[in-house]
This record gives structure tokens, sequence and C-alpha cells, in this order.
């Protein structure tokens, strides 16, 4: 009987860099989505994640040597790039705005309906309509606070994953996770119910 | 439990993540007794349920195809100039020389084949400091621009001379200081083929059966060999046409034939230059 062994993300990259075309595909077949809803999460734009996961494998091709296991994950090392692409992709191109400044009236009064739920107000964010005002507040977080709701409920990661990504402390991780869902949940609120945009939850707490 | 310690647990509790036994107890019972802190724990509990929503609807998104066959195309162009063999040192190492040798012929061939979609001007660039002729872009010995003169009897006497009638001394063998790992040796063997200053002393004259050779014509982009600190020259034999490629003329009757050719190896094992010999 023969035992198959996934080759490790360690392996293949020794193998790509040592010129092994199967293992750069195997390695980049493996990472391109993570990495690319990720960018895409961030950025709002297929354009840019596109570049952004494009540029990653780039850099991994040219700096492969550069990267060393024994201070972290490649998949963190991903990441940490791909977060560098965004933001700096973001400075660049300053088009994106936050969901209330997106919408004119008509469409502010759409999404308010969308949003009316009347004995439960966040009870149905479930619903597939909504999901698309999640994804807005979401983007309309600060890039500081979107990346950690990214890293840590859209791609599950633990917080110190998202802390070797973010190249910062675990406690820092975990307060702007809070911190960022507080906000999300005034957004969502602030847009299902016109009016009660003041905070209605105590986010000034930092656990770091 | 207080709400202030509740609020630290709060985000754990609504993601579902480990929570010690007795605190998550600790924290349902406060809930219960605590109508704001309940209504806080229902909010996130109904956000986390709307981001896993929103993480399942990207669940399939790809990066397109192109991508992968854009970086298969630079990885494919990156490789051809990525050693494929161990990096041999100079320094006394003993080495085999005739898989180096076979391995230098294949980026040679990727070389060429690269510089063949190079436009004039970077290949201008790419052979500065060497003399131009009007046929060529690289500096050569007489014999090179037309081989047949090699039969004329007459024209032997000027082979071993430039144009300017220096004299070009014959190269026998590989530069012996670039693999005892001096340093600054390559700067002076690229000179018109003669050693110089702080290389090798040149062979005595030039004999019948001595070799003769061309400049080393630099292999990569933007980089000078020159600069080079340490390295290996290996002996590689090619097909006539890679002559074409750094605009040498080739004689067609022979153009089925084959030439010698020095390839400088860097200590990475990267091909940085080459030079014709005959």
């Amino acid at each position: 009987m023969t035992l198959f062994t996934t080759p490790s993300d360690d392996e293949l990259l020794r193998l790509m860099t040592a010129g092994d075309e199967s293992a750069f595909v195997a390695l980049y077949r493996r990472r391109q989505a993570g990495i690319y809803r990720f960018a895409l999460q961030m950025s709002g734009s297929e354009a840019i994640a596109e570049d952004v996961t494009q540029e990653v494998f780039m850099v991994l091709m040219s700096e492969a040597k550069n990267f060393d296991p024994a201070k972290g994950t490649l998949a963190g090392y991903l990441y940490g790039v791909a977060r560098n692409q965004v933001l700096r992709a973001l400075g660049r191109d300053r088009s994106f705005v936050p969901i209330n400044e997106g919408h004119g009236e008509e469409e502010g009064e759409a999404a308010h309906e969308q949003l009316v739920a009347h004995d439960d107000p966040l009870g149905d964010l479930t619903r597939a309509e909504v999901i698309d005002s999640v994804r807005q507040a979401v983007m309309a977080l600060p890039a500081h606070y979107r990346e950690v709701v990214v890293l840590c409920d859209l791609h599950e990661m633990s917080y110190a994953e998202a802390a070797e990504v973010l190249g910062c402390a675990v406690g820092t991780v975990r307060s702007r996770l809070h911190r960022a869902r507080s906000l999300l949940i005034e957004k969502l609120r602030a847009t299902k119910e016109p009016g009660t945009a003041s905070p209605i939850v105590n986010t000034a707490r930092c656990f770091a | 439990m207080s709400c202030r310690n509740y609020e630290t647990i709060l985000t754990e509790a609504a993601r579902g993540q480990m929570l010690d036994a007795g605190a998550k107890t600790d924290a349902l019972a406060h809930a219960e007794t605590c109508p704001r802190c309940a209504a806080r724990l229902s909010d996130e509990k109904a956000l986390s349920a709307g981001l896993s929503s929103l993480s399942a609807s990207a669940a399939t998104a790809q990066t397109p195809a192109r991508v992968e066959a854009a970086l298969l195309g630079a990885f494919r162009q990156r490789s051809a100039f990525v050693p494929v063999i161990a990096p041999v040192r100079s320094s006394g190492a003993q080495w085999t020389r005739w898989p180096v040798a076979a391995a230098a012929a294949i980026l040679i061939v990727s070389a060429f084949a690269a510089l063949r979609l190079l436009p004039a001007g970077t290949r201008e660039t790419a052979t500065q400091g060497s003399r131009l002729d009007g046929s060529s872009l690289i500096a050569f010995p007489d014999w090179w621009k037309d081989e047949r003169i090699a039969n004329d009897p007459e024209r032997e006497v000027a082979r071993d001379r430039d144009e300017r009638g220096r004299k070009l001394i014959p190269v026998t063998h590989f530069p012996r200081g670039l693999r005892d790992g001096r340093r600054g040796l390559v700067h002076d063997v690229a000179v018109n083929g003669r050693r110089t200053a702080g290389g090798v002393k040149p062979e005595a004259a030039a004999s019948p059966g001595e070799e003769i050779a061309t400049d080393f014509m630099p292999l990569t982009y933007g980089g000078s060999f020159s600069q080079l600190d340490d390295g290996q020259v290996v002996r590689v034999e090619l097909p006539r046409s890679a002559l074409q490629s750094f605009g040498l003329p080739v004689n067609v009757e022979r153009g089925g034939g084959r030439v010698k050719a020095d390839v400088l190896l860097g200590h990475d094992g990267v091909a940085r230059a080459i030079r014709f010999v005959r």
C-alpha cells in the first residue's frame, strides 16, 4: 500500500526555488484563492484583487530565498505581502467610498427597506439580500479595522495567525476586532434605523 | 460577572471561540440577568451570522485563469536565468566540468532566445564598452567578420591584431585566476581577450593551435559582469547559429557546425558572459 502525502508549503517553495514549475503551480493553486478573496474583501475591487494576487506571487518568485520559515508560515507571509499591496493600491485609488457616502437618497431608502426588521433589527442579517449591506459596512470600516474583520471573521484565522499577517501583537488583533465588530453593528443599525446613528454601544474599551 | 467583564469575552462568545468553561457559564448567567448584555450578545451573534454569509458568498471567488498564465510565463522566463546546477565555488573545490558545461549551454541557449527579443537600443546598451563596427554591435577579431578569410594565407598574419592594429593575445586556457578565486580578474580578462594587470600573465606568444577569443559579452540584462567578484569560466560547444544571436557573422557554408565558447559563470552558477573561441 502506498501512502501519498501532500507536500507542505515549505517543501513546494523549496522545489519552486530550484526551478520546479509544477511546484510553483501547485503552490499557486493552493494559495491563490485565499489571497484573491482577501484582496477582494479588503478593496472591493476585482481589478485590484487580481493585480494584488499577481504581484504577491511575483514577489514570491523574486524573493523566495528571503523567506524564513522560522519567522512564520508561508501563508502568513503571502497574506502579509497581499496586505501591503492592497494598502498601497488603496492609497493610490481613493475612489472607494464608505457605504454612507456612496448612496444617494433613493438608494439609501432602498437599503433601509432591505434591512427593516420589525422585532429583531439584526436578526435577519443572514438573509441573502442583506449580504451586500454587510459587505458595504465592512468596506466602510477604516483599513486597520477592516483587515482584522476580513482575516478573523471572513477567513477564520486565529488571533495569532492574524497577528502574524499584520505584524502586531495578538492583543492588538483582539482589541481591534472587538472595536471593529462594534462599529459594524453601529453601521448596520444606523442603516436600518436612520436617526440612531449615535453610538449605542460602548466601544471605547481597548483590550490590548 | 460584571458587565465590564462580560464585554471582554463578548466577541469570543459570539464568534463561537473556545472559552474557559467557568467563564462561559458565568457569561450566560450574566446575560440572563442583564438585558443590555443579552442584547449585545444577540447583536454580535447576528453579526457573526451575517459575516458568515458574506464569507460563504465569496467562497468560490478565484483568480482569473489569465493570472496563472501570466505568472507561469514569468516563472519560465525567470527560470531561464536561475541556476539549474548547484552553485559551484571556484576556490579549491573539485568540480565536474562537463555537467556544468552542459548546464551552461542550456542557459546560454535560453539567453540567446531572450537576446533576440531585445530591441536594438537595449542590445547596444548591453554591449556598452565594446567597440562598434559597421556590421556588428560586438567587438570581435577580424577573423569573425568573415570566416572565409581564415583560409586566406595572406590574412593569417593579421588575425592576431584588431582594427587598430593592436595585438590580440590568444587565450589558450581558462583564466586560472578565476578558478583560484582571485578578485577583479574578470574585468581584466574581458578586455579584448587580453589578460592585463591583476590577472594571470598572458600565455606566451601565439603559436599554431592556440586559441583566439572575442571579448566577453554580457548575457544578463542590466548587470555588469565586470563587477563580478568571483566566478568560473567553462568551455562549451554551441551551434554555429548562436553567433548570429550576438551579431557575429555566420558562414552559411559552415552553418551546421559547432563553435567553442567560454561561459563566465558567477559564483551563484548563473551565466554572466560569453566569448567565442577559435
